[in-house]
Parts: structure tokens; C-alpha cells; sequence
């Protein structure tokens, strides 16, 4: 399950801001590990984060989507 | 007060023995990553993030495989936050992006390896200076992806993509379709790539690449694969498309996953021609391979 976000930055934030509650390592010790899951372009422009075992409020449980198409180098279309 | 020097022998970890001192022994690597301790010291050689509530550790190789790592992380898994560099270069492989790691131990049993998922994992360095090189000598121990899929990246600088003018760089390739490891080399505003090959199985190999290029060869547990005298010189002009990356490739994006497990990787950026058997069979001798 995916949330879509218009920037890569968003998209990296909600990703660490989900890091601070799963409490890893960058965030106690300041060191290790930051983000949760790593965002990706999407065919259509936007950023989809996926969110597979995040905490969402009522919004985002909204908004979220299983359908997302990224775009692939031609060598990995062969 | 009497010692026994086999006592003390017997004792000593596997991984902190002689044998292993091959850094120190075959100097001037660029990037050196193994759970090993190549030096035969306490380097550093891993740092886990164990699941079962993201709390981070690094070990040394002794710790690794003496049950440190396992108690560590308890009965559940763990995961590879950072692969240490021990050539000395600062170059070590991260990630922070938790869902990224790669696996090192699974339900509290150590893997003796770090294994790759095939969808997202992999590590990455901050050096930019691996890939435009005169001359590349890379020694691996890895379980060949043999998949069917014609791109399955065990490392890599910057990319290679056929038919595109817009990719370069260097990577070790897993054609699935062909069972062979194929080293590629591709030059950024060419669409051309060079290939060396050898076929592989599915089980631990040693994979040896030695280039000065052009000129370029490909070892398969020591056997010797396909030569080249005109390889492409690797050449990426973008300095962080063209970082050294473990489990993938960098086109416009991380892709072409691996999905097996790495034991090794050692990187020279010199022509270690004259002394490629003595590397492998250093690596041999600890992995049993053939």
C-alpha cells in the first residue's frame, strides 16, 4: 500500500517521521538508521511511499492506494 | 606457567587467523567488505539493526561468528545498517532506510552472509572515484542470482543499459537467462558495452575480474571465463549516479536488485593480475569453495 505525495521531500519526511516512532537508531543515538522506506517516482510525476505496516491517521487510511506504476530503464523491460 | 600454542590456537576464532590477513598481504585495495576480518584484527566489519526494536550494534568479525551477534538479536532477525569498509578508505556501505537492509540474521541464526530481498535492498558508499578507473580488479564471493531475469546486479558504479547513450559505468551482471556472471562496461554518450562472462551454478562462487583496460579478464572459481583486449573503459560523468553501491545499479534510479546472498567483495582499482591467484586462493582457502 502506497501514499502518493507530490514532492520527494514530503514523501521523505512522513518516511522519518515514522522512523521517530519505530524509534531507530538516528533518532535515539544519532547514528543508524532514519527512514522506515525510501520513496519512489511514479510514471505520473508524483512520489509513492510505501507505507506496509506504518501507523496511519484516519486520512491517510483514506488516501492510500495499492494501484502505482513506475517507470523502468529500457534494459529492465527486456 | 606452561601454554599450550595449539590450545590457544583452537580457541582463536576462525575468522581472526592468519590466513585471513589478505589486506595486509595484497595491499592497495580501493574498497574491501566482508564479515571476515581481512586484516586478521578487530576491525569493525558490521553494523546490525536488530528487528525486534531497531536498536543498532557493531561487531567485529570475531563477535560476528562467536554468538555475539546472534545474542544480539535474540530470537528474531537482523538486519545490515553498515558493511564497514577494512581497506582502510573510509568507504563503507550503508543504509538507512530501514526497509532497505539486507538480511544477516534470520529468526536469531547468523546467515554468514548478507543477503539481498531482489526488491529493495542495498548499500551504498559515498565514493564517487571507483568508477571512472584505468584499470579494476574485483574479487567476490556471492551465491550467483540465476533467476530468469536478464539484470540482476550484485554491485556496481554508476550503471550499464543497452541501447541507451545516456547510462555508464561498471557492474558485476546475473544473466538468469544464460546462468552466467557478466561483467559489463559501458561509457556515458555510447551506447556500446563490453561483456566478459562466465557461466556459473547455482551454489557460493569466486568471481575475479581483472582489467587493464582495454584489456580485461573474468574468473569463475578460478577458471578462467571469457578475455577481452578491448573492453570499455567505465566512464560516468554524473558524480552521484556513479557511487559505489552493493545490490543494485544506478540508472536514474536503484534498480536491477540482487536476490542472493554476498559473502565478499574487494576492489582494487589496479591491474592485480600478477597477483590474482594468490588473492584467490587466499579467499579459497577460507571459503572452501572448489
Amino acid at each position: 500500500m502506497y501514499l502518493l505525495f507530490s514532492t520527494e521531500q514530503d514523501a521523505w519526511d512522513r518516511s522519518e517521521k515514522e522512523g521517530i516512532a519505530h524509534g531507530l537508531a538516528y533518532h535515539t543515538k544519532g547514528q543508524g538508521s532514519r527512514y522506515v522506506s525510501a520513496p519512489k517516482e511514479t510514471i505520473d510525476g508524483l512520489w509513492a511511499l510505501d507505507v506496509t505496516g506504518y501507523d496511519l491517521d484516519e486520512l491517510e487510511q483514506s488516501t492510500v492506494t495499492p494501484d502505482v506504476t513506475f517507470p523502468q530503464p529500457t534494459e529492465d523491460l527486456m | 606457567m606452561h601454554l599450550s600454542l595449539k590450545g590457544s590456537l583452537d580457541r582463536q576464532p576462525l575468522t581472526d587467523r592468519l590466513g585471513d590477513r589478505l589486506l595486509a598481504e595484497y595491499g592497495g585495495a580501493a574498497a574491501a567488505y566482508s564479515l571476515r576480518a581481512l586484516n586478521g584484527n578487530g576491525d569493525l566489519v558490521v553494523r546490525v539493526r536488530r528487528a525486534s526494536d531497531n536498536a543498532e550494534q557493531d561487531f567485529t568479525a570475531a563477535e560476528v561468528s562467536n554468538g555475539t551477534l546472534e545474542s544480539f538479536c535474540g530470537v528474531g532477525d537482523g538486519f545490515v545498517e553498515t558493511w564497514y569498509d577494512q581497506s582502510g578508505n573510509g568507504n563503507d556501505a550503508t543504509q538507512s532506510v530501514a526497509a532497505s537492509q539486507p538480511k544477516i540474521v534470520s529468526a536469531g541464526v547468523f546467515l554468514g552472509e548478507v543477503d539481498f530481498d531482489g526488491v529493495n535492498d542495498s548499500l551504498e558508499t559515498t565514493n564517487s572515484n571507483l568508477c571512472n578507473v584505468g584499470a579494476l580488479s574485483v574479487f567476490s564471493v556471492l551465491k550467483p542470482d540465476i533467476a530468469p531475469t536478464s539484470v540482476a546486479v550484485a554491485f556496481s558504479c554508476g550503471s550499464v543499459v543497452f541501447n541507451s547513450s545516456v547510462y555508464g559505468g561498471w557492474r558485476l551482471n546475473f544473466n538468469g537467462f544464460l546462468d552466467k556472471a557478466e561483467f559489463q562496461t559501458q561509457a556515458i554518450g555510447s551506447s556500446g558495452v563490453s561483456t566478459v562472462s562466465n557461466d556459473v551454478g547455482g551454489s557460493d562462487t569466486l568471481i575475479s575480474y581483472v582489467a587493464d583496460f582495454p584489456d580485461a579478464s573474468t574468473f569463475a572459481n578460478g577458471e578462467a571465463g571469457l578475455t577481452s583486449t578491448n573492453n570499455i573503459s567505465p566512464n560516468n560523468n554524473n558524480s552521484s549516479r556513479r557511487l559505489f553501491r552493493i545490490g543494485c545499479q544506478f540508472t536514474f534510479t536503484r534498480s536491477g536488485f540482487y536476490h542472493e546472498p554476498i559473502k565478499e567483495i574487494i576492489l582494487y582499482t589496479s591491474d592485480q593480475s600478477a597477483n590474482r591467484v594468490a588473492i584467490e586462493t587466499n579467499i579459497n582457502d577460507h571459503y572452501n569453495i572448489y
